[in-house]
């Protein structure tokens, strides 16, 4: 009986390896072609991952890369260093993953960087701004300034509202640090009095004892060298304490939708950097916004999306030109990439022309600042 | 002065932190469980309330509808009967649980967005002490009845924390979520006027209680110390008198004495949790109203940090806990405050400076904690304050 079954079992699967062997192989000319996303999709951060997604999304949704079907998929760093080299290891062991977008938080760029250096993986990325991300690093391309360009501008304009005594506050990772660090060069340099340093991390609640420190040593200006979700704690904590203090605060901080709706009123002449403000007299980013909105924001009042969503969509219109031009390998990519070295090859995005100098950092961009007048942020001519 | 404040704001934050230590201590005393839920219940009590507050406004419909299914739900399974009864009886109990489900779900469908702070805290409190109930019953119980090994149940805890944030971040996304001023009566809202007002009137129209010329304490956090010393006189005065509190000491004691002397074991141990939940719904409500802002996460470090506190004043011993949580919060509170780096700036040379790493002790004050409480667990293992 057992014998007869086998044989059975033999014969169905002899028939249906013949049947399956007759299908086409699916290695025809236009495979698919993987991108990875590499952004906090789950966790605190969850909703900044939706965001950088719906703007890969938008911009594949309007364009057609030459009859190539493209997938998009999601590698969640739940912002945290550990889970994105997790995450990553397993997603390029797809051979169809040809390029990435990645990396919302520095600590992540840095810790996923000898893994895609390796599997030689073209990477862009569109929010981590630690200058050292990018060093010693060919395949990664980044579309931000970095943050030596950020604290110079920062500690530049707060000697340009007349300040000489400043105090930093910094969430103590590799974005946070480096860029207190720089920012504390810069102002002994051009000759600011750095009164006080002060730290905090993700379990840091209560910012009244670092405040209250602080205000003891009467800075006039403060430096938030941190992420939006403890900035507007540490602007609500600060106005109660009655600090008088003006807010400078590095682009972790730019989130127009979440800094104005948990400040209030505080936040009202707050400064804050950002690698790129949106224009609306600029027909491109009206364009974009109108498209955005239309899709995922549909109420009276829609907010503009943070800085590194254009970011995200131009890296997506950058990778979609790479294959459109035939580069469908992750070499040909990187090749395409590691070209585009002056104004006459560069892509022309939302942002203006992006090209890479050998670092492989965007080359002629700076950091700009928006303070928050009337419960909106308004760019500051450059 | 600024050590004053730093002083005012410690005793604040232990406060807080003393009464999710209690919920911990309870768990553990009693059923000799690490309920790591715990914080996310806090968060979840907290939550609540702020969707009672301000529901229809940033939060959805269908926010409202998980949230209070996931409540209702919680309830049915906190008074769900047991099996041992007979039938008759076991009929009446299910239908009560399922009224009382119902009931939380209309009831606080209907309400949320029209009360008041005082109302909606009262409605929230019992409310996730009945998550907190729910929790024991399906996560702990059934192990304590098969005679799991320790490992499993501390996994159990684990996994309903995590599980319990997932769903909170499923149900109300992962931004932080801002709880503006408006919400509340003024004399709960700081605000900043003239100096020298009088005595009333900065505590009605700007929500500060002045104490000398430059310092005053917020009116919330004021609130703070008070409930939390109602709460704990309550606790020490009355409640230690009743029924339901001896039958808890008993069957903490021992299990089968308290067993044969009729006292129904399990129903203790839910109370336990129960009123833990309760206090950490307290907890939640303050933790919102310090924080002004809301987030499903936010549990984590708070519970983590109120475990410690808990082993550094004696786990399972509420007074040592409620010690060791005052403890840990002067050290979060004080740390920034010591001037190591001021010295080492000028007493070292800038190369020796370039080198050192920060010694502002606000960066290591959470390294500080645990040294203690290594130091501490080494030469008293069952805490500083156990008996």
């Amino acid at each position: 009986m057992k014998k007869r079954r086998l044989i059975q079992l033999l014969v169905i699967g002899l028939v249906m390896s013949m049947l399956f062997a007759g299908c086409p192989r699916t290695e025809s000319v236009n495979e698919e072609i993987k991108i990875g996303v590499v952004a906090p999709f789950d966790g605190s951060n969850a909703h900044i991952g939706q965001l950088i997604m719906n703007s890969v999304e938008l911009y594949f949704s309007q364009h057609q890369v030459a009859n190539v079907p493209i997938k998009i998929i999601p590698i969640d760093t739940k912002s945290n260093p550990a889970n994105a080299t997790a995450a990553l290891q397993s997603a390029i062991a797809d051979s169809k993953l040809k390029a990435i977008i990645g990396f919302y938080h520095s600590s992540t760029a840095s810790a996923c960087k000898t893994i895609i250096q390796e599997s030689k993986i073209p990477t862009l990325i569109y929010s981590a701004s630690n200058p050292e991300v990018t060093s010693n690093a060919p395949y990664y391309f980044r579309l931000v300034p970095t943050d030596d360009n950020q604290s110079i501008v920062l500690a530049d304009y707060a000697k340009q509202l007349g300040a000489s005594r400043i105090g930093i506050l910094y969430y103590a990772d590799e974005y946070g640090k480096g860029l207190m660090d720089g920012v504390k060069q810069h102002s002994k340099e051009i000759g600011l009095d750095v009164v006080d340093i002060q730290s905090y991390d993700s379990s840091t609640n209560d910012f009244r004892p670092i405040l209250t420190v602080m205000k003891g040593k009467q800075p006039e200006i403060i430096m938030i060298c941190g992420f939006v979700e403890k900035s507007i704690a540490i602007i609500n904590q600060a106005a109660e304490k009655g600090l008088k203090a003006t807010f400078l605060c590095g682009d972790g901080t730019f989130n127009e939708q979440q800094l104005i709706q948990g400040t209030g009123k505080n936040s009202e002449g707050v400064y804050v950097a950002a690698p790129y403000v949106f224009d609306e007299t600029n027909a491109r980013n009206r364009v974009f916004l109108e498209s955005y909105w239309k899709k995922y924001d549909i109420s009276d009042n829609p907010q503009k999306p943070a800085s590194w969503t254009v970011f995200a969509y131009d890296a997506a219109g950058i990778i979609s030109h790479a294959i459109g031009d035939g580069k469908k390998e992750r070499a040909s990519i990187t090749e395409y990439l590691q070209k585009m070295t002056s104004a006459d090859f560069a892509y022309n995005g939302i942002t203006g022309p992006i090209f890479f100098n050998e670092n492989g950092d965007v080359e002629g961009r700076t950091f700009r600042l928006a303070v928050v007048k009337n419960q909106q942020f308004n760019a500051l001519a450059n | 002065m600024i050590i004053i404040e730093l002083l005012l704001n410690g005793l604040v934050e232990g406060c807080l932190l003393a009464l999710i230590c209690i919920g911990y201590t309870l768990a553990y005393g009693v059923a000799r469980i690490l309920n790591f839920a715990h914080a996310d219940v806090m968060i979840a009590g907290g939550g609540y309330l702020v969707l009672l507050l301000i529901a229809g406004d940033s939060f959805s419909t269908s926010i409202c509808i998980g949230t209070t299914g996931l409540f209702a739900g919680a309830a049915t399974i906190a008074i769900w009967p047991r099996r041992k009864l007979n039938g008759i009886i076991i009929w009446r109990k299910t239908l009560v649980s399922i009224t009382l489900g119902l009931s939380v779900f209309f009831v606080t469908f209907l309400f949320a967005g029209k009360l008041s702070l005082l109302t909606a805290t009262f409605l929230a409190a019992p409310l996730t002490g009945l998550l907190a109930a729910a929790i024991y019953r399906l996560g702990y119980e059934p192990l304590i009845h098969r005679n799991a090994p320790r490992m499993s149940i501390l996994l159990s805890a684990l996994a309903f924390s995590i599980a319990l944030q997932s769903l909170l971040l499923m149900l109300w996304g992962s931004t932080t979520r801002a709880f503006l001023p408006d919400l509340l009566p003024s004399w709960l809202v700081v605000t900043h006027g003239e100096q020298g007002l009088a005595f009333g009137q900065s505590v009605i129209e700007h929500g500060l209680i002045p104490i000398t010329n430059s310092i005053s304490l917020p009116t919330y956090d004021a609130l703070i110390i008070l409930i939390f010393t109602v709460t704990v006189l309550t606790y020490e005065f009355f409640f230690r008198k009743t029924k339901i509190c001896c039958g808890i000491i008993a069957a903490a004691d021992s299990k089968i004495a308290a067993r044969a002397c009729g006292i129904p074991v399990d129903k203790m141990f839910t109370y336990a949790f129960l009123i833990g939940g309760a206090l950490a719904s307290v907890g939640g409500t303050l933790f919102v109203l310090r924080n002004k802002s809301m987030n499903p996460t936010a549990g984590f470090s708070v519970g983590i940090i109120a475990f410690v506190a808990c082993v550094l004043g004696g786990i399972g011993n509420i007074r040592g806990s409620v010690l060791g949580a005052f403890m840990v919060s002067m050290i979060l509170s004080l740390a920034p405050a010591i001037p190591l780096d001021d010295w080492a700036n000028s007493h070292l040379t800038e190369s020796l400076n370039e080198w050192l790493p920060s010694l502002n002790l606000g960066d290591w004050s959470y390294g500080v904690i645990y040294i203690i409480m290594i130091i501490t667990v080494m030469f008293k293992p069952r805490g500083l304050f156990s008996e």
